[in-house]
């Protein structure tokens, strides 16, 4: 086995930076903290989400605020391939969200499975994200079955909250 | 544009993090003591809540304390986990985790429990290891409903089971690999 090259090197970095832009665009929408907004996308990203198709620039008002309608979010990531060639990236990213809101008057658990599709670009040596569709494989919705204050859960003081109020915030420098 | 040595570095510290929020997951799930001690330094400090102590402390809490709720079976799977570090040997870590638990209530009833929530860290590398040196359990969201396990109908009774200890098959696969 020969040593390891430099452009092997760059590739893992660089799919390493991609997905952590990733993790950040997460944490933005479940902690609804639009200060991460920055380090997720270009300035001159777009969206095709279907419940919001345009420029970033309109992604507080519109993706933020539907998410402000639901209760709480949860979004988790499984897959991500990512193709990089050069300062242009291609990925693939399963996500699996977990949505608390009411529907008709009932609390409601939403599970949604599917796919970021995203073009990324590295500008002045970052990475971010230009364009990101979302596509939909799968959901599921069952009335609410959470339990907070009783059985395992009764004790478990730390609860997950929007900025700034999220404990995430209190572990902070 | 070639790759420094500090990116290089800070690739293999990220690696190594990750391998530490694999191990307690892994290690709780299969109920191995010395598997959760390796992911924390020996002075770490543990607060999920139903449990505030010493990591070493936790690694044998967490087996009764499931025994007392009934769960016979859980898997702890982690998921993104994004690491921020603070200097050379420190970082905080935010990393997403899935709970899948089958638990057995009064009069033979058992609960699909899924639960999500978020561990989040500090680890620091001494002597060259990273570990957690802090961690606290955010709860996120649970699902509670009558399992509808079926672990023997169907196709499921030929599959291989996982299972609680150290007779798990993936001991004999990693043997000689993992701490």
């Amino acid at each position: 086995m020969g040593t390891v090259t430099d452009t092997e090197l760059r590739r893992a970095t660089d799919i390493q930076a991609i997905r952590e832009v990733c993790m950040r665009y997460c944490r933005a929408v479940d902690r609804l903290d639009s200060d991460e907004l920055p380090n997720v996308f270009h300035d001159d990203a777009t969206v095709a989400y279907g419940t919001y198709d345009g420029p970033t620039t309109g992604f507080i008002t519109n993706t933020f605020g539907h998410i402000l309608t639901m209760e709480r979010t949860f979004h988790c990531l499984g897959s991500q391939l990512i193709e990089v060639d050069g300062d242009d990236a291609t990925g693939e990213i399963y996500v699996f969200a977990y949505i608390s809101e009411t529907k008709e008057g009932e609390l409601t658990d939403t599970l949604l499975v599917g796919r970021y599709l995203d073009r990324y670009q590295r500008r002045d040596g970052v990475w971010k994200i230009s364009h990101r569709a979302f596509v939909m494989d799968w959901n599921q919705n069952t009335p609410s079955s959470a339990e907070w204050d009783e059985g395992m859960y009764g004790d478990i003081r730390m609860r997950g909250a929007r900025a700034p109020h999220d404990p995430l915030y209190a572990s902070r420098p | 544009m070639s790759v420094s040595g500090a990116e290089i570095q800070r690739f293999k510290n990220q690696q190594a993090i990750y391998d530490c929020l694999l191990r307690c997951g892994r290690g709780i799930d299969r109920r191995d003591t010395e598997l959760i001690e390796s992911a924390f330094h020996n002075d770490a400090t543990v607060d999920h809540g139903y449990f505030t102590g010493s990591a070493s402390a936790f690694a044998t809490f967490i087996g009764p304390f499931y025994d007392s709720h009934g769960v016979v079976q859980a898997t702890h799977r982690v998921n993104q986990a994004l690491i921020e570090f603070i200097d050379a040997d420190t970082a905080h870590v935010e990393s997403y985790s899935l709970v899948f638990i089958d638990a057995a209530g009064e009069g033979g009833s058992l609960t699909a429990r899924t639960i999500g929530g978020r561990y989040l860290d500090r680890v620091e590398r001494r002597d060259g290891a990273w570990a957690v040196a802090e961690r606290t359990y955010v709860l996120d969201w649970n699902s509670n409903v009558d399992s509808t396990v079926d672990r023997d109908g169907s196709y499921f009774g030929e599959l291989a089971r996982g299972r609680t200890d150290r007779s798990d098959d993936s001991y004999a696969l990693f043997a000689g690999l993992c701490p």
